[in-house]
């Protein structure tokens, strides 16, 4: 590419117009002009933030499935410690039902508040990279959703399954 | 006479309870899977309203699991226990356990994260009584066991031993229960809090009719009910308790 500076001047048969431009390639600097800033790129730094890029593409599907196990496990791990008030409730005569959605419910609860904290958040630092990125959010959020509702309904027939009094029980 | 009626009559106004208690354990036996003898063996008996029963063993003697066949919480492999006249088997043990019969444990089993006042209401409003109607009758209670205003509002945490096993019979009280099981009530006392444990408890069953069976290997308790139960390899007696049923 020619140097186009100033007015009037022509890059082949085209006419450059009106361009302030200090696009100019040298091949021996190997640097890059940007028209409108005024900092330097060096192509080594382009390559790597090139290669950076590649690796977070490469990546995100293992975010994904983390975000999936935490919402797996971590949810029903809550749910595991609270056996011993679930079965005090049903000695209490809470129904069964009622006791698995009182747990179900208040991790799915707990999960929903997190996603809007997340995304509420991003939205007010930075509304035009939270709507870019709102496929990437949902593609997170999603399967964590689904991993907490899926985690938290099987822990909760697990943990109501047990013999009520045995865990009431202090060992000696 | 409709729930809230026979709710108010029962406990808010301290009256000695008409009803009269039918418990009554008919041949009853309980063998775990895969165990190679029952836990529970051929047990017949019948409680009565206004006796505090104790039942002694050694550990492994099946006191435990007695205590759950007469709590609902599990149904006996063989025999039947008996409320009111109907077999647990027949009835909806959710509502049995609700209304019927209430329990006080060893660890006392609070819920951390309510007050001692949000405790004893919980029963009541899960026998439909509005917080409002459940809160002065939760103060009665406690009051009646000891509990300043002051510690009412306070965390399970904030109490001692002591004071946390007379909520937890505050909580016991609070439905339309008629039965209180005792799960090694005093097991985490000391001397001076099991006497007004075992106090409190034996004025519940005589002065206001409450059938009181506890489960206990403190043959302080034992002395202290009016039957005391020997179990022993699954079977119940009646007779004196010794040094080797606190085992």
């Amino acid at each position: 590419m020619e140097i186009a500076r100033g007015r009037g001047l022509k890059h082949g048969d085209k006419d450059v117009g009106v361009v302030e431009l200090l696009a100019e390639k040298q091949d021996a600097d190997r640097n890059f002009y940007s028209p409108m800033a005024s900092f330097q790129i060096n192509s080594d730094s382009l390559k790597d933030m090139e290669r950076l890029c590649g690796l977070l593409e490469e990546l995100f599907p293992i975010v994904v499935v983390s975000a999936l196990l935490v919402g797996m496990f971590g949810h029903s791990i809550v749910i595991m410690q609270s056996t011993r008030d679930a079965v005090l409730l049903r000695v209490l005569g809470v129904t069964k039902k009622r006791v698995r959605c009182m747990l179900v419910l208040g991790q799915v609860f707990l999960c929903l508040t997190g996603v809007l904290i997340v995304a509420g958040g991003l939205c007010l630092y930075s509304p035009g990279l939270f709507l870019k990125s709102s496929d990437t959010l949902a593609a997170c959020f999603v399967p964590y959703f689904i991993g907490c509702v899926l985690s938290v309904s099987i822990a909760a027939v697990q943990v109501t399954r047990h013999r009520i009094l045995e865990l009431l029980q202090v060992r000696e | 006479m409709s729930k809230i009626e026979d709710v108010e009559k029962g406990f808010y106004t301290w009256e000695r309870r008409e009803n009269m208690v039918n418990l009554a354990l008919k041949n009853v036996s309980y063998t775990y899977k895969n165990a190679p003898k029952p836990a529970v063996s051929g047990i017949s008996y019948q409680f009565e309203e206004g006796r505090v029963y104790a039942i002694v063993g050694p550990s492994g003697s099946g006191k435990s699991t007695l205590l759950s066949l007469l709590a609902g919480l599990d149904l006996p492999t063989d025999g039947e226990v008996v409320f009111d006249g109907e077999s647990l088997a027949g009835l909806n043990l959710d509502r049995y356990r609700r209304e019927s019969i209430s329990m006080i444990f060893q660890a006392f089993h609070l819920f951390p994260l309510l007050t001692v006042m949000e405790n004893v209401c919980f029963p009541m409003e899960l026998c439909g009584i509005t917080p409002k109607d459940a809160k002065p009758r939760a103060q009665a209670l406690l009051e009646g066991v000891g509990i300043t205003k002051e510690q009412m509002n306070r965390f399970p945490s904030k109490l001692s031993g002591g004071e946390r096993q007379r909520v937890a019979i505050a909580r016991s009280l609070a439905s339309s229960a008629k039965i209180i099981l005792g799960d090694e009530p005093t097991g985490n006392l000391d001397g001076a809090n099991t006497q007004n444990i075992i106090d409190i408890l034996c004025s519940l069953a005589h002065e206001k009719g409450y059938c009181v069976i506890i489960v206990t290997h403190d043959l302080e308790v034992a002395r202290a009910a009016d039957v005391a139960l020997r179990m022993r390899d699954g079977e119940l007696r009646e007779g004196i308790v010794s040094g080797e049923d606190s085992k």
